[in-house]
């Protein structure tokens, strides 16, 4: 399918099926894409497959079939680290910090893909934009607490400069304060330039802080539009309190950007 | 008697310095690679009985010093050492990473492994047959040390080199890209993957490296006193003690741990007939196993 | 032609002993997933008790008690029965690997004892004079094989369809239960690991059986018939046999005995006695490799109904 002269996209994912086991997929034809300079929010209900899609995406699990471009480059069926070389940055869900290396050698690994002279500096600017680590660097990365675990891991994704950033559920467990101060952090983050994917159970605050949302039931798309239209939409309630797969009839509702045609 | 028991002490160092270089890999192979890889002792023997190869074709060298053997030995165990590392990645090529790649459970591996062990171990019988070996024809002197143990010199030049290739190891794990790579894998596989990191290098890496550290240990073994083709054998069970003692995956618990089970072997051999001595670190291992399985320094897995 | 038939005939009892090894081990493995590396140290302490209790007195031993060959081999059960018991106690709750470990080390510590504790085992040189039941009826060896063998035949015939009868029972489905699903066994908690205990006890008294048979067969038992090699045998008999099936656990004790026992033949022919001990190492490294071959290209043996090798790919 053709890149429809859309240069600012910087990751595509179309019709991914994919699964843990070969054979049993839990996402059946999902798509989505996202711009530079976007925050892209995947919501929907538990199972749905939002962390699977991530992770298919990531190249952590295998594709069964679809088509994943990051940067006009095809990535489908590519080992992680062969993704994270093209240009993605992943925080997974849990164990996003290798919790018995100090802060340090937690981002010398998430810079391991960095020539000598560049690590050096990535190091140092990371430290700039996140002051609390700085402090803690010879630290063993056990010791932090959730939020502070939550900015090393996103430090990390950010060592090698990445066009994507992908979070799975980036502020699960954190106190309320804390949970805007990361969105806070993603929206910085976006604007310079730097595409945003999340999966967000916290339907509301994610919607709230991203520019588009992506609806996912079953492994399959079932709403898509801009975030504000999202949040007002009847749609978007009834399909986290188990509606009907498929797509409903009513309006998308008011946007600046027509809602995406979404196929079953 | 204190006399005997320093004596005890002195020799566990010695040997326990040498178990350490082997549980190191030991340890890495179960943390790294997830499964106990009973192939591991042969690496000790293939080691020593390549050094003795290369050292009957090239000799060993003018003894340094009060050693009884020389640079050519040295330089054949580096070589041995790389050899040996080389064939545990070709292993793992040949058999573990087909079984993994087909989702094998581990303990499949561990199986092909006690499987690979015994074609290993018999491929020198059949080259060297039964009969026991020597690097070196050159007699030794014991020395003595207040307050009256018996050392010989090259127990001391063993325990030296062993602890500087311990600390070379401990600087590259900490300090280079490629280590910190290591102790990434062997915490998260998945997560290092997500930073970039290639698991086929870091398998590669490891299998070389743990492949010539037991190298290294079995050239020490057969250098105190002899080499014969059950050498790696014999250490198996004193191997994994070590390892699991101090936790898998971790350089100073396979270390203390080796210590350990060198010191407590020769303790027990004050009180037990000598036909009894290999029993110690099965003893040892099965109260690890028992009470403490994570070890002294591991990392829940 | 009486050579051949005779060696026909004590090859045959030797597969028969050897493949209640393997039917014990296939409980332990086949039907539960339980690794036991230490199936020599069982064999060994069925065949030992078998031997103190029936060899005939002599001075310097302790045990010898010189009672018929039928005590022999129900002492002989129900003491590696108790053995099993105690070991499992230990180690049932231990990791696979870990399990692996720990029963192989177990195995080197009863060789350990065998070899040394003279009064009782007789050290390296073993016991002899042990009863053989009905010598005294088949005076001339062939016509007492051929007794043995018969013997063998049905206490493996019996045990092979005890076996079936209690792999189909409400016991051997849960036991099934168990290796197909760890996270129903997890589910099931304590009893699970009740019920593997009772595998494994029942597969090591089955073992003590093989040692007890093999013994009353040969007439002296030494450390050297007991060595950690004969647990990898075993192994492979039930890796190219099939594992989880009983059939092919006699099908592989066959097939690998008689590779073993082949080249062995071809190697005393092949090669000079000097260099004998590297002769013996070509048997092993062959067993060996059919251990390492089968697992890698045809992980479910030769006529076994599931493979050792997990379906599912990734994780």
């Amino acid at each position: 399918m053709a890149d429809r002269g859309d240069t600012s996209v910087v990751l595509r994912a179309e019709q991914v099926v994919a699964g843990y086991v070969k054979g049993l997929p839990i996402v059946h034809g999902a798509s989505l894409h996202v711009a530079r300079g976007e925050v892209v929010t995947i919501i929907g209900p538990n199972g749905a497959g939002k962390s699977t899609l991530m992770k298919a995406i990531a190249g952590l699990i295998g594709i069964e079939s679809g088509r994943v471009t990051l940067l006009g480059r095809e990535v489908t069926g590519q080992p992680a680290e062969a993704v994270v070389a093209a240009g993605l940055g992943y925080v997974p869900q849990t164990g996003n910090v290798f919790t018995t290396l100090t802060i340090h050698e937690n981002l010398r690994v998430g810079g391991h893909l960095l020539r000598g002279g560049e690590m050096a500096a990535r190091l140092e600017r990371a430290y700039q934009t996140f002051p609390v680590l700085a402090a803690k660097r010879r630290d063993r990365a056990r010791t932090l607490s959730g939020g502070q675990r939550q900015m090393l891991a996103i430090a990390r994704a950010l060592m090698t400069d990445p066009a994507v950033v992908m979070l799975d559920e980036p502020t699960a467990g954190l106190a309320p304060k804390v949970v805007q101060e990361v969105f806070d952090r993603l929206r910085v983050l976006a604007a310079g330039g730097v595409g945003v994917l999340i999966v967000e159970q916290n339907a509301k605050g994610a919607l709230r802080n991203a520019d588009r949302g992506v609806v996912l039931v079953e492994g399959r798309n079932h709403l898509e539009g801009a975030a504000a239209a999202l949040l007002g939409d009847p749609a978007v309630g009834a399909a986290f309190l188990g509606g009907a797969v498929g797509r409903r009839s009513s309006p998308q509702g008011p946007a600046e950007t027509p809602a995406q045609e979404v196929q079953s | 008697m204190s006399t005997m028991l320093l004596q005890a002490l002195a020799d566990g160092v010695f040997t326990g310095a040498i178990i350490a270089l082997g549980a190191i890999g030991v340890s890495f192979t179960l943390q790294i690679m997830r499964f106990a890889n009973f192939a591991h002792s042969e690496f000790l023997t293939w080691g020593a009985y390549l050094t003795l190869a290369l050292v009957t074709v090239f000799g060993i060298g003018e003894p340094l010093g009060i050693l009884t053997f020389g640079w050519g030995l040295l330089i054949a165990a580096a070589l041995a050492a790389v050899l040996t590392g080389l064939a545990a990645w070709g292993l793992d090529r040949l058999v573990f990473a087909r079984l993994r790649r087909s989702g094998a459970q581990p303990l499949v591996l561990v199986f092909a492994a006690f499987g690979a062990a015994l074609v290993m171990r018999h491929i020198v019988v059949l080259i060297w047959g039964h009969d026991s070996y020597f690097y070196s024809r050159e007699l030794q002197m014991a020395m003595l040390v207040p307050p009256g143990i018996r050392i010989m010199p090259d127990q001391v030049f063993i325990l030296a080199l062993a602890f500087a290739v311990m600390i070379v190891l401990h600087l590259f794990l900490t300090y280079s890209r490629t280590g910190i790579a290591m102790r990434a894998m062997a915490e998260s596989p998945g997560l290092a993957q997500a930073c970039g990191v290639r698991v086929e290098s870091v398998v590669r890496t490891t299998w070389v490296i743990c492949g010539g550290l037991a190298a290294l240990a079995g050239v020490f073994t057969g250098l105190t006193p002899q080499l014969h083709p059950e050498i790696g054998f014999n250490l198996l069970l004193a191997l994994f003690a070590a390892a699991i003692f101090g936790g898998a995956g971790s350089l100073p618990g396979a270390v203390i741990g080796g210590l350990m089970v060198g010191i407590a072997e020769n303790l027990f051999l004050l009180v037990v007939p000598p036909g009894y001595k290999p029993a110690m670190p099965f003893v040892l291992l099965l109260a690890v196993l028992l009470f403490r399985p994570d070890g002294l320094f591991g990392e829940k897995r | 032609m009486i050579g051949l038939s005779s060696y026909l005939v004590f090859f045959v009892c030797v597969v028969l002993a050897l493949s209640l090894l393997t039917l014990g081990l296939n409980l332990q493995w086949g039907s539960t997933g339980l690794f036991n590396a230490g199936v020599a140290g069982f064999y060994a302490i069925g065949g030992y008790t078998h031997a103190i209790l029936t060899a005939a007195p002599a001075p310097q031993y302790l045990g010898n008690f010189g009672l018929p060959w039928i005590v022999g081999v129900v002492g002989a059960m129900a003491v590696t029965a108790l053995a099993a018991l105690l070991i499992g106690l230990l180690t049932i709750r231990l990791r696979g690997d870990f399990l692996a470990i720990a029963t192989f080390g177990i195995a080197i510590l009863i060789q350990l004892v065998t070899l040394n504790l003279e009064p009782l085992t007789g050290g390296s040189q073993g016991l002899t004079r042990i009863a053989k039941p009905m010598s005294s009826v088949f005076s001339d060896p062939l016509s007492y094989n051929l007794f043995y063998l018969g013997l063998m035949a049905v206490v493996v015939g019996g045990v092979y369809l005890a076996l079936e009868r209690i792999l189909a029972s409400p016991w051997g489905r849960v036991l099934r239960a168990i290796r197909e699903d760890e996270t129903a066994a997890v589910a099931l908690g304590k009893s699970a690991i009740r019920f593997r205990l009772e595998a494994f006890v029942l597969g090591s008294t089955l073992m003590g059986l093989a040692g007890a048979m093999y013994v009353g067969f040969i007439g002296f038992v030494s450390p050297f018939d007991f060595l950690p090699i004969l647990t990898f045998q075993v192994w492979a008999m039930l890796i190219v046999g099939g594992s989880g099936n009983n059939r092919g656990a006699l099908l592989g004790t066959l097939v690998v005995w008689a590779i073993w026992a082949a080249s062995g033949i071809f190697v005393s022919k092949v090669v000079p006695p000097a260099h004998a001990a590297q002769g013996a190492a070509v048997q092993v490294i062959l067993i060996g490799l059919v251990l390492v071959l089968m697992l890698l290209f045809r992980p479910r043996g030769l006529i076994g109904e599931r493979p050792m090798v997990s379906r599912h790919l990734g994780r």
